[in-house]
């Protein structure tokens, strides 16, 4: 088994890591000829004071040339190599990446003792150069069947979305999600197909009568979520861009169906703030857009779409609603 | 004793004292009439820094030689005490500007010779703004000195560094390592850190993430170097005297000899201050048996009782003694004041926890024996950092040499 690559200027691969090492402990990598993909998933082990929710997921598919350049990968399971370890050390080992010359990222070890070994060859004050060697360990090598069998790279079956809306800039929104973070636990996302976006402060608790808005759909979201305790805070946005998926235009669908009928009818999901904080980290990779796909009531899914020549590259999470 | 620092000099001191709290909860004061010492040694006594101001640091300084509290020994009148750290940083610590908003800091050290509630280290910060913050921090009598016996003079290898090469070196090291290791060859000097990752409810084999940086020879300003050595020491000081090195733009020169030396450091300022760090390195098993290199781990379990073998018969109680030994025990500490009343008690404390640590260590080898891999050194170095944790700061000396203000030489 041998994996050895040379990391790209824009440390693209490092950025990943940022991006999802709040997810949880642990992040899987599948390494194989011709693209590599990511994957993260809350919930496996990772201590989360406030779990007893949905776990949030996160995965990617991307194509090697975007992360690595004299990418070599040979391995015994159809060249693809899977990989568990640990994001933080991943992390680590970014730091001393800032003014490298040229970062090769090499698998060295046995199975049992196997690490991702990164060679970042720097500059020192007089102008030698320095390599610098951080070694991270790999938590576990997956066999063929194992991968197959974690669902992680994978998007969950869920019901086709019915709202997707373009975000706003993301650092506003991390101020949001800042501030929010102090006053509640939830937050109640809504988006419309008129360009219109809500941040609702939340005690995440579901009421069960939900009265209809009656000719409310101006813009008001219907009360199915309790309010929260220290202060009910509400953020809109407007004017934004609701993207038309591609297949969504071939069948009837429902977002087509919801677009004729009710554009202005919210969609709203309950999250817990500390989710949507972790799909904001997404800003490391500097992403050209994020897109929100809301299905009500159920889970919202947000698709960051990467700065990539060759294609389109996306990290996508999924979040399902939080049950308490 | 009455020290007025000018307001240039304030940043100065503020590095000094943030790097005097990381490394020791007590600051040691000590005022002579030609310079001002503050010191401080770790709870563990593994580190030690001290930091010499001579008169030209100061505006002005006056220790009045006269008065009762003012103790004598070889070098002089003294008056010595020592305060909390944090509350001696905290009492100098100036947000933003410094230069713009103080015009000086005050140290008054009362002579109530370290006895009941009038002992009081005064620091008063006067601000350009006209108006002064004032501390009054107790302090207790330290009757003893600490001294470290080494000095740097007789150190046969050094490396000197200029600060620039200093400024993010100790980034690139994981904040959770808790030990360096240096290795010295005839190239430069590699720096190494090995951090555990192992999960605890998996328990599976220890799993280490380690990080490399070399400094090559040209890099340095001076290398000199006797034989190839490694030494171990801890991250957490040595993060703090670079820091320091790196605030005040200062070069930093390290002094090392054989293993079970202390690591010296020095940083200099031309007169004004002069500071200097001893670090207590860490004992290596393998190495004293002079076993190459390519240590395998089964190599280990033999070198592990050999030594409690070879080692009992020389220096007694220095054996390889080093496994679960209590280091905030003062008996095992780097630095002794007085040890003849230890020295008895401990060799037979230490030669039953040898043989228990040797029964210890050889099962921890059988499992790191487990697994072996293509890279040699990374697999010595995991099976050897399973003991890391018991290993204690050095070698503890029976016969050493004390600085006696009593006796004649």
């Amino acid at each position: 088994m041998r994996l050895k690559a040379k990391i790209q200027r824009d440390l693209l691969f490092f950025k990943i890591a940022q991006a999802v090492e709040k997810i949880g402990k642990s992040c899987f990598i599948k390494f194989a000829p011709e693209c590599v993909a990511f994957g993260a998933i809350h919930g496996l082990g990772d201590n989360d004071p406030s779990t007893g929710g949905g776990s949030i997921q996160c995965w990617s598919r991307l194509p090697k040339e975007s992360l690595f350049s004299e990418y070599r990968i040979e391995s015994t399971s159809n060249n693809e190599i899977y990989l568990e370890m640990k994001v933080e050390d991943l992390v680590l080992a970014m730091r001393s990446c800032s003014n490298a010359m040229a970062i090769v990222m090499r698998m060295t070890g046995r199975s049992a003792d196997a690490y991702l070994s990164f060679t970042i060859t720097t500059e020192d004050h007089l102008g030698n150069s320095r390599p610098i060697v951080q070694n991270v360990p790999i938590v576990k090598i997956l066999t063929a069947d194992g991968a197959n069998n974690t669902s992680v790279f994978d998007e969950p079956m869920i019901p086709t979305p019915e709202v997707h809306i373009m975000l706003p800039q993301l650092d506003t929104l991390r101020h949001v999600a800042a501030s929010y973070k102090s006053l509640a636990d939830y937050v109640v996302i809504s988006a419309n197909l008129n360009g219109e976006m809500v941040l609702t402060t939340s005690d995440g608790i579901q009421q069960l009568n939900h009265y209809s808005n009656g000719d409310a759909g101006e813009g008001t979201i219907s009360a199915r979520y309790g309010m929260a305790e220290k202060a009910l805070v509400e953020t809109r946005f407007s004017k934004l861009h609701n993207p038309v998926l591609k297949d969504d235009e071939e069948e009837d669908h429902p977002h087509l169906e919801r677009l004729r009928s009710r554009p202005r009818e919210f969609a709203s999901v309950l999250v817990r703030v500390s989710d949507l904080q972790k799909v904001l980290q997404s800003h490391y990779v500097k992403p050209l857009n994020v897109i929100c796909s809301i299905v009500p009531s159920h889970a919202i899914l947000f698709y960051v779409y990467l700065k990539d020549n060759t294609q389109d590259a996306t990290l996508t999470y999924f979040i399902p609603e939080s049950a308490i | 004793m009455r020290a007025i620092i000018p307001s240039l000099s304030v940043k100065g001191f503020q590095a000094v004292l943030s790097c005097l709290a990381k490394i020791g909860d007590d600051i040691i004061v000590e005022a002579r009439p030609d310079r001002f010492i503050l010191s401080t040694m770790n709870i563990t006594r593994s580190a030690y820094a001290s930091f010499s101001f001579t008169r030209t640091f100061f505006e002005s300084y006056h220790l009045d030689t006269s008065a009762d509290a003012i103790k004598h020994d070889a070098a002089g009148p003294y008056l010595r005490s020592s305060v909390l750290a944090k509350a001696l940083v905290s009492a100098c610590k100036v947000r933003g500007n410094v230069e713009q908003k103080i015009e000086k800091c005050c140290l008054f050290m009362n002579s109530a010779e370290g006895v009941g509630e009038n002992c009081r280290l005064t620091v008063e910060i006067i601000f350009k703004y006209g108006f002064i913050k004032i501390h009054k921090l107790l302090y207790e009598s330290c009757p003893e000195p600490i001294q470290v016996d080494d000095v740097t003079e007789t150190c046969p290898s050094s490396w000197r560094l200029q600060p620039a090469a200093l400024i993010g070196f100790a980034d690139n090291f994981s904040p959770k390592a808790e030990e360096i290791s240096m290795t010295c060859t005839q190239e430069g000097v590699t720096f190494k850190t090995a951090k555990d990752t192992s999960e605890e409810e998996s328990g599976v084999v220890k799993r280490i993430g380690t990080t490399v940086v070399p400094m090559s020879r040209a890099a340095m300003e001076q290398y000199k170097l006797q034989d190839d050595i490694e030494l171990t020491f801890s991250m957490k000081e040595f993060k703090a005297i670079i820091a320091f090195a790196v605030t005040l733009r200062l070069p930093l020169e390290g002094h090392f000899d054989a293993r079970s030396r202390p690591f010296l450091l020095t940083v200099q300022a031309e007169n004004i201050v002069c500071a200097r760090f001893a670090l207590a390195t860490v004992m290596d098993d393998s190495e004293d048996n002079e076993h190459p290199n390519g240590g395998q781990s089964g190599k280990m379990e033999d070198v592990k009782p050999g030594m409690t073998h070879t080692n009992s018969n020389g220096s007694g109680s220095r054996a390889a003694a080093h496994t679960d030994l209590d280091l905030t025990q003062p008996e095992n500490a780097l630095f002794l004041d007085d040890d003849a009343d230890w020295a008895g008690a401990l060799d037979d404390l230490e030669m039953e926890e040898a043989a228990a640590a040797a029964a210890a260590a050889a099962v921890a080898q059988g499992e790191a024996g487990g697994s072996s891999s293509g890279v040699t050194r990374n697999d010595r170095e995991s099976a050897y950092e399973i003991e890391e944790a018991f290993l204690p700061a050095t070698q503890r000396e029976p016969k050493r040499r004390k600085f006696n203000f009593d006796e004649d030489d």
